[in-house]
């Protein structure tokens, strides 16, 4: 019987297991942090903590008692699954015809598309767009602008060239159209991209603010991470004007508790859909630069 | 097919490019018009009260913020009787926004010509946008005329906190623009809450009134139980937690004020100031001062007075009391594991300096240019209805009384000992949220609060004097320049701000020698601390 050899472990082992712990341990301890402070008394002081300072749920009850917090929870969910779904669509409606080399014009449409990947019109002329098109308010204001991004057009467009030209030119021979061939063939193909450039679109639309903050105007249609910079960020703001705008309409301070179960509450659904998708990210990470 | 559907297609696109250059067009030629006339159509309650205004036609909708605004769902007895009462269409929208969130929206909203009706505070303490504002025509005049005509009460408060000349501040070639929001708990905010059970256990039942007594006592405490008692929070960049001791040689530490001869000065690189760092130098280094004052933010402080390494803090008066007594009690309730302890939190005012000389650095009143009005709202029936639901439901107490407890004898009665006495069925807490007068109207316009006036209904009847008694506590100097218009502050505030910032507190920890002193203040004059100043006593001679 052949016995496997254990491989000792070298200098370099040791040290880059321990550099990776702490790597780990300083990436996973304020996740932590928010969550057992999130579970802590009221008056829980700041400072190094591993477990909660007396467990409660006084600060998620107060998060959900509030009904604007639930109504910023649906929006923020809504906006997600509206953000992905149609940008996925329009995004592979547009790389798919950029990813065949006899388009004509291939070579002017993807600097068109490349161009605005450098140079963007700004904030004003974005809010002028939104304004005119009377989408103030709307949840498409914040959706409709996020639908095509450049980067994720050439991501989408890179995976498609990769599929086997065989496999359309048989559907075709079937008598099948474009359409049929994007959506039978193609993007059954195109899981690991679709579900990469999903995940950066959902991640990209669960943490907007800065869109919704100018766009929106009634809090009944805002967004969760509005609601939580109201809370962590800017009730907390040194600001002499800020405070004292504040505190002169009557806004109380909230602990550490409340902004740290804020936190947590919109942070929970990303983390539990990632997992979920995972495999599907990290075969997609490279999808970019694979050819033929 | 394949060919037809293709060309619905494009046909469709080409017709959406052409209708949207065509809706563009009409929004950018009627963006405020056509936005107030659709508003009476978004909602059936804006066109009942369009009717109720129908001999002026002019929309009556008034969108306000209110920070109790979850709690409102817009049918409140309340809210509808004030609208069919003033003829108006009031609507809650949201929480107040941050300063912040509402300076971008601004700016956006007149970028794109979308002129807000009402514009609340949004931090313009330097009155840059108030200026830009008016030089491009985007305010309404609020004439003083109309204010004191239509809002009285509203015009003395503003008077009595502001002084007769208060106009003049917000006045633009002769026209005022404003309704100015004052925070008149800012002029006496400050005080020093102690535990007294620490400083008892040293020999001082009562914290000593001069400054020299107060040295003596923090030490004993050192000496009795190792803590630096004097605990404080320099992240918010105003020194605030060590004013006092600047204060009791006449000065502030970070703000213009007067001086002893009425001239006006920068507190920071006065004479008084080089005493005052000198005694905090000395203190700092008897470990009388928390080691961790420069970085410590006001939780850093709360926690070190709940776990007993602080035993000296200056903050706001209310954070010392019981919330009953007015709201938050940071201090108060950071002990609350601890009754001994948090019976033992006193206040005090300042202690008195070697000339006599005491008091905080505390915050002007009228902090920025105010609420302000879209041009489309000059002269309106609109902004004459809102001067006067302000001072009706905001100045008066019958206003207040109606906002909070609903109609007497009907909502309420006065008990024996004026306490209110809820009539059935009001005396059901969901009753009296149908009617709202549950407190999500306790300030109906909440820019604007009367303390004085507000009071029976913030502080509970058994906590009256002792929050007179420690507001009163609060006493010391404010920036009289807040208010005026000063472009060359405003480009070397933050240097300046940060050589003060850093000076003080490196004096204070001996990181610089108090022999550099001179040097120090050199350095701020040169930063452009001289023209600063040369503009502060312009100023200063235009409000005094």
């Amino acid at each position: 019987m052949v016995r496997k050899r254990r491989r000792r472990a070298s200098a370099f082992d040791i040290v880059n297991t321990v550099i990776m712990l702490l790597v780990i341990v300083t990436t996973l301890y304020p996740f932590w942090y928010c969550l057992i402070m999130s579970f802590s008394r009221w008056d829980t002081g700041t400072g190094f903590r591993l477990w909660p300072n007396g467990f409660t749920l006084n600060a998620y009850k107060l998060l959900f008692e509030d009904r604007i917090v639930w109504r910023a929870y649906g929006n923020t969910v809504l906006r997600t699954l509206l953000g992905t779904s149609l940008g996925l669509v329009f995004t592979a409606l547009t790389a798919y015809p950029l990813s065949k080399l006899t388009l004509p014009f291939n070579s002017f449409l993807t600097n068109f598309v490349l161009f605005t990947m450098l140079f963007s019109g700004g904030l004003i002329p974005s809010y002028l767009l939104i304004y005119n098109l009377r989408l103030m308010d709307t949840i498409w204001a914040l959706v409709l602008p996020n639908l095509v991004g450049a980067y994720n057009v050439f991501i989408m467009r890179n995976f498609f060239r990769s599929i086997p030209q065989s496999l359309e030119e048989s559907a075709m021979l079937d008598g099948c159209g474009w359409f049929g061939i994007l959506w039978r063939i193609v993007v059954p193909l195109s899981k690991p991209v679709m579900a990469t450039v999903g995940l950066w679109l959902a991640v990209m639309h669960w943490n907007s603010y800065y869109d919704a903050m100018l766009y929106i105007r009634t809090d009944e249609k805002t967004v969760l991470q509005v609601i939580l910079r109201r809370i962590a960020v800017e009730r907390t703001s040194t600001t002499t004007a800020a405070m004292m705008a504040n505190i002169s309409q009557g806004a109380r301070f909230p602990s550490r508790t409340l902004e740290t179960a804020m936190i947590v509450v919109a942070l929970v659904p990303m983390l539990a859909v990632y997992p979920f998708i995972q495999k599907y990210f990290v075969k997609g990470i490279m999808v970019g630069s694979v050819k033929g | 097919m394949k060919k037809l559907l293709a060309g619905l297609l494009a046909l469709v696109l080409v017709f959406s490019c052409a209708a949207c250059k065509a809706s563009t067009s009409a929004a950018q030629t009627s963006a405020s018009a056509s936005q107030a006339a659709s508003a009476p159509a978004a909602s059936a309650s804006a066109s009942a009260s369009a009717s109720a205004s129908a001999s002026s036609g002019e929309d009556m909708t008034i969108e306000l913020y209110d920070q109790q605004y979850s709690e409102m769902t817009g049918d409140e007895t309340i809210l509808k009787h004030i609208n069919d009462t003033y003829g108006v269409n009031v609507k809650f929208i949201g929480e107040n926004p941050s300063s912040d969130e509402l300076q971008q929206q601004y700016v956006m909203s007149i970028t794109a010509g979308d002129i807000p009706d009402i514009m609340y505070s949004f931090g313009d303490t330097t009155f840059e946008y108030y200026n830009k504002f008016v030089d491009q025509g985007v305010l309404a005049e609020v004439p003083v005329a109309d204010i004191q005509s239509y809002a009285p009460n509203y015009y003395d408060w503003v008077v009595k906190n502001g002084g007769d000349n208060i106009w003049k501040t917000f006045e633009r070639n002769g026209k005022n623009y404003s309704l100015p929001c004052y925070w008149t708990l800012g002029t006496s905010m400050y005080v020093l809450g102690y535990r007294s059970d620490i400083f008892a256990a040293a020999g001082y039942d009562e914290l000593p009134t001069t400054l020299d007594g107060l040295e003596q006592a923090m030490l004993a405490v050192h000496d009795k139980t190792g803590i630096a008692p004097l605990s404080a929070a320099a992240s918010s960049k105003k020194l605030d937690g060590l004013s006092f001791v600047y204060g009791a040689f006449g000065v502030c530490p970070t703000i213009f004020h007067q001086d002893e001869n009425g001239d006006i000065v920068f507190g920071g690189i006065t004479e008084g100031a080089r005493q005052a760092v000198e005694v905090l130098h000395r203190w700092y280094e008897e470990g009388l001062i928390d080691v961790e004052f420069p970085v410590n933010k006001q939780e850093n402080v709360v926690e070190k007075w709940t776990n007993g390494t602080a035993a000296l803090v200056t903050d706001c008066w209310w954070e010392f009391l019981p919330e009953e007594a007015f709201f938050s009690a940071s201090y108060y309730n950071a002990l609350a594991n601890d009754p001994t302890a948090q019976a033992a939190i006193k206040t005090s005012a300042a202690p008195t300096g070697p000339s006599g000389q005491s008091g905080f650095q505390q915050r002007n009143p009228a902090y920025d240019s105010g609420m302000l009005f879209g041009k489309q709202m000059e002269g309106s029936e609109k902004l004459k209805k809102l001067l006067q639901i302000i001072n009706d439901m905001d100045f008066t107490q019958e206003g207040l009384d109606y906002c909070n407890y609903g109609e007497k004898g009907v909502t309420y009665d006065l008990g024996s000992d004026g306490s209110v006495v809820w009539k059935e069925p009001y005396t059901s807490e969901e009753e009296r949220a149908k009617y709202g007068c549950d407190g999500r109207f306790s300030v109906f316009v909440d820019a604007f609060n009367d303390y004085d006036l507000q009071a029976k209904y913030m502080t509970a009847p058994q906590y009256m004097s002792l929050r007179q008694e420690t507001q009163a506590k609060g006493t010391g100097l404010y920036d009289p320049l807040v208010l005026t218009y000063r472009p060359v502050y405003n480009q070397y505030a933050e240097t300046l701000d940060q050589i003060n910032l850093s000076a003080q507190i490196d004096f204070i920890t001996g990181a610089r020698p108090l022999s550099e002193w001179d040097d120090f203040v050199a350095e701020w004059m040169a930063a452009g601390g001289d023209a600063v100043m040369e503009e502060a006593k312009t100023n200063w001679a235009a409000i005094s």
